[in-house]
């Protein structure tokens, strides 16, 4: 393993991974940093470039774009009062309370310090407890297999944003787009109403394009997201050796936190902030000062929400199953390039898994020494109008879509997702499950078949081992989330109908 | 209002869906054929569509008097879905490079840009650009229409 890792670093230096992660970066920050487009937009945006390279180089653009919009999305967030991604939402808190006071450059200079540190610690428990998990799941087979995508799918239901029976509906529907075509086993035509280009299936990068690029741009576009804020051009300010007395352990505690809710499934680096932002604010000795422009205020979600987007890389590269939405979308990438992630994949080929995680330790160092100049460029582009932002983002969907397999019916598929999911989000239903039903729908199937045919067709093979049972357990066991969370707000109503007024 | 809308079409769509099942020319002697999974997971989304349905018209009877916060653009909003629409059609027959810049004039406009200089100038930059990046750098071929149109862009692609 240890060859590996150094192999894999070695490797990040070829010139063409080189630049393909400092493009990364630079879309990464730059994009973050510009409101109404979040880092899955820019990953889903980018998926056509990923076909053109090889998986190395390809995968390194994509990831570097990942970690580096999580940090960028601070800088509009404490600038401008408007999260640049939906990550940066806890950072605008305390974030503009110190622009306020006229400290945007040291609250940028702890956003850019807690950002790198979370993500390099979220990034040394990656490469600790990847192979652990993945020499774990060596021992899987499909009845596992399944109960393990099946608790993956639970669980972002229930925790992934929004109400639990919307979740299950979009897992359901991302399932159920995955069985059109041809069925892998049978080659019978599945939901394909004799029209030839469904026996094909239904290009996943079509849907999530539509649903998360597509579904933007009509709502973003009835929004304005002019600012007209005239900030001063702020110097970044990094923290003394005082501050980062001061800093340390909320970072710490933040990165830790934020890693851990990262490996969920369906949990990301969003949750990972909010969360870790009023536990630092509930703990915290001076806890009513969270909200007026404090640092550690602005330090506790970004170290989570770093760290938390190394958290999610865990379990897709260890067991092929993403734990976010933008994960789901770079499983995508993976499987474009004929690459499956899972337990068999750090073995077979660790040179690439490990050159990945060298791309993100420095993608997630360069944070550092990047951001520092680009700032001072981007507050000029931070204010580009959404009216030359959206059209440009509109022709981006149709290439990406069209790129995949010159298919002029991905487009009206494309169209449509963009549509479906523009309601759907209006409603607000979370769009990460649908995602996640979508990208494991072939797997699960797959698992769910094999299985009952390992078994005889018999049901009780996936309560009858061991780690199967226990998987299934879990998934039932955090269904009672949400009726635990009904019970508190009925309990919480009465109190407010008994003490009125209070 | 909207999520009773969604869940009626989710039932519905769940039960037309259960009956094209029948279709699927399943071998008969397969126990776990392809027809299984699908019929599993359109019973669930029933059930949950129900479930999402009563919600809906239970918290409709609550709170009746609740109205959106959000803002609906009209123009803006139906201006680009038939834009968008109308861009698929655009690029079979106008085909990418002609097609592209009217557009991208056509969706600013829409957007709220009025500065003639931007309305001519984005729409040639943002062509070129991702003409270069594209269908030039990447090799990916974009439509390139019918007729003198698509000999027109053979000169750039």
């Amino acid at each position: 393993m240890f060859e590996d890792l150094l192999g894999g670093f070695a490797n990040v230096f070829t010139p063409i991974h080189i630049i393909m992660l400092f493009a990364g970066v630079f879309i990464g920050i730059l994009g973050g940093a510009i409101p109404g487009i979040s880092g899955t937009m820019l990953v889903v945006i980018l998926l056509p470039v990923a076909y053109g390279l090889d998986p190395i180089p390809a995968l390194l653009l994509l990831t570097a774009v990942y970690t580096t919009s999580v940090f960028s999305g601070s800088i509009s967030a404490i600038l401008f009062n408007t999260p640049g991604t939906p990550e940066a939402v806890a950072t605008v808190f305390d974030g503009y309370e110190m622009t306020k006071k006229g400290k945007a450059g040291e609250a940028l200079g702890v956003a850019i310090f807690s950002s790198a540190t979370g993500g390099l610690i979220g990034c040394v428990f990656l490469i600790i407890l990847t192979p652990v998990l993945a020499s774990l799941a060596l021992n899987f087979s499909s009845p596992e297999y399944f109960s393990l995508i099946f608790l993956a799918l639970v669980i972002v239901s229930v925790l992934g944003g929004g109400s639990f029976v919307k979740g299950m509906i979009g897992v359901l529907i991302g399932l159920l787009i995955a069985t059109v075509g041809l069925d892998s086993s049978s080659g019978v035509a599945r939901f394909t109403f004799d029209v030839t280009g469904l026996r094909s299936g239904i290009d996943f990068v079509a849907v999530i394009i539509g649903l998360f690029a597509l579904a933007e741009v009509l709502r973003k576009v009835q929004e304005d997201y002019f600012t007209k804020d005239k900030t001063a051009n702020p110097k970044t300010k990094f923290p003394g050796l005082g501050l980062l007395n001061r800093l340390k352990r909320t970072i710490g505690q933040s990165s830790l936190l934020g890693f851990f809710i990262g490996v969920l499934p369906g949990v990301g680096a969003t949750s990972a902030s909010l969360v870790s932002y009023s536990m630092s604010s509930s703990f915290s000795k001076d806890s009513k000062s969270f909200g007026t422009g404090i640092p550690e205020g602005v330090a506790a979600p970004e170290s989570a929400n770093n760290s938390a987007a190394m958290g999610a890389i865990v379990p897709l590269l260890a067991l092929g199953i993403p734990g976010s939405a933008t994960t789901a979308v770079i499983l995508g990438a993976f499987i474009m390039n004929g690459i499956q992630p899972g337990p068999l994949l750090i073995e077979q080929q660790g040179m690439l898994v490990y050159t990945i995680i060298g791309g993100l330790l420095l993608a997630n160092l360069s944070v550092i020494v990047f951001s520092k100049p680009f700032i001072s460029i981007f507050s000029y582009i931070l204010k580009a109008p959404y009216y030359i932002i959206g059209p440009m983002i509109v022709i981006f969907c149709f290439i990406g879509t069209y790129a995949v397999r010159n298919s002029m019916l991905d487009l009206v598929v494309m169209v449509i997702a963009g549509i479906v999911g523009y309601n759907l989000t209006k409603a607000k239903f979370p769009l990460a499950p649908m995602i996640l039903g979508l990208v494991l729908g072939t797997m699960i199937e797959d698992h769910f078949r094999r299985a009952l045919i390992i078994s005889g067709g018999d049901f009780s093979i996936f309560f009858t081992r061991p780690i199967s049972a226990v998987l299934l357990a879990l998934a039932f066991l955090s269904l009672l989330i949400p009726v635990f969370k009904w019970y508190r707000r009925r309990i919480m109503e009465k109190k407010d109908k008994v003490l009125p007024g209070q | 209002m909207r999520n009773i809308g969604i869940s009626i079409v989710i039932i519905l769509l769940s039960v037309f869906l259960f009956y094209d099942t029948f279709s699927i020319e399943a071998a008969a002697s397969e126990e776990i054929g392809p027809t299984m999974w699908p019929r599993i997971l359109l019973v669930s989304l029933f059930i949950f569509g129900f479930i999402l349905l009563i919600q809906s018209l239970y918290r409709l009877k609550k709170e009746s008097a609740e109205k959106s916060g959000d803002r609906f653009d009209a123009v803006k909003f139906w201006g680009f879905l038939i834009l968008i629409i109308l861009y698929i059609p655009a690029l079979t027959y106008i085909g990418f490079i002609i097609a592209t810049p009217l557009w991208i004039f056509m969706l600013a406009f829409i957007a709220g840009m009025r500065k003639v200089w931007l309305l001519i100038l984005t729409p040639l930059v943002g062509t070129a650009v991702v003409t270069f990046l594209f269908p030039v750098l990447l090799r990916i071929s974009m439509p390139r229409g019918v007729g003198f149109m698509r000999e027109i862009s053979y000169f750039f692609y």
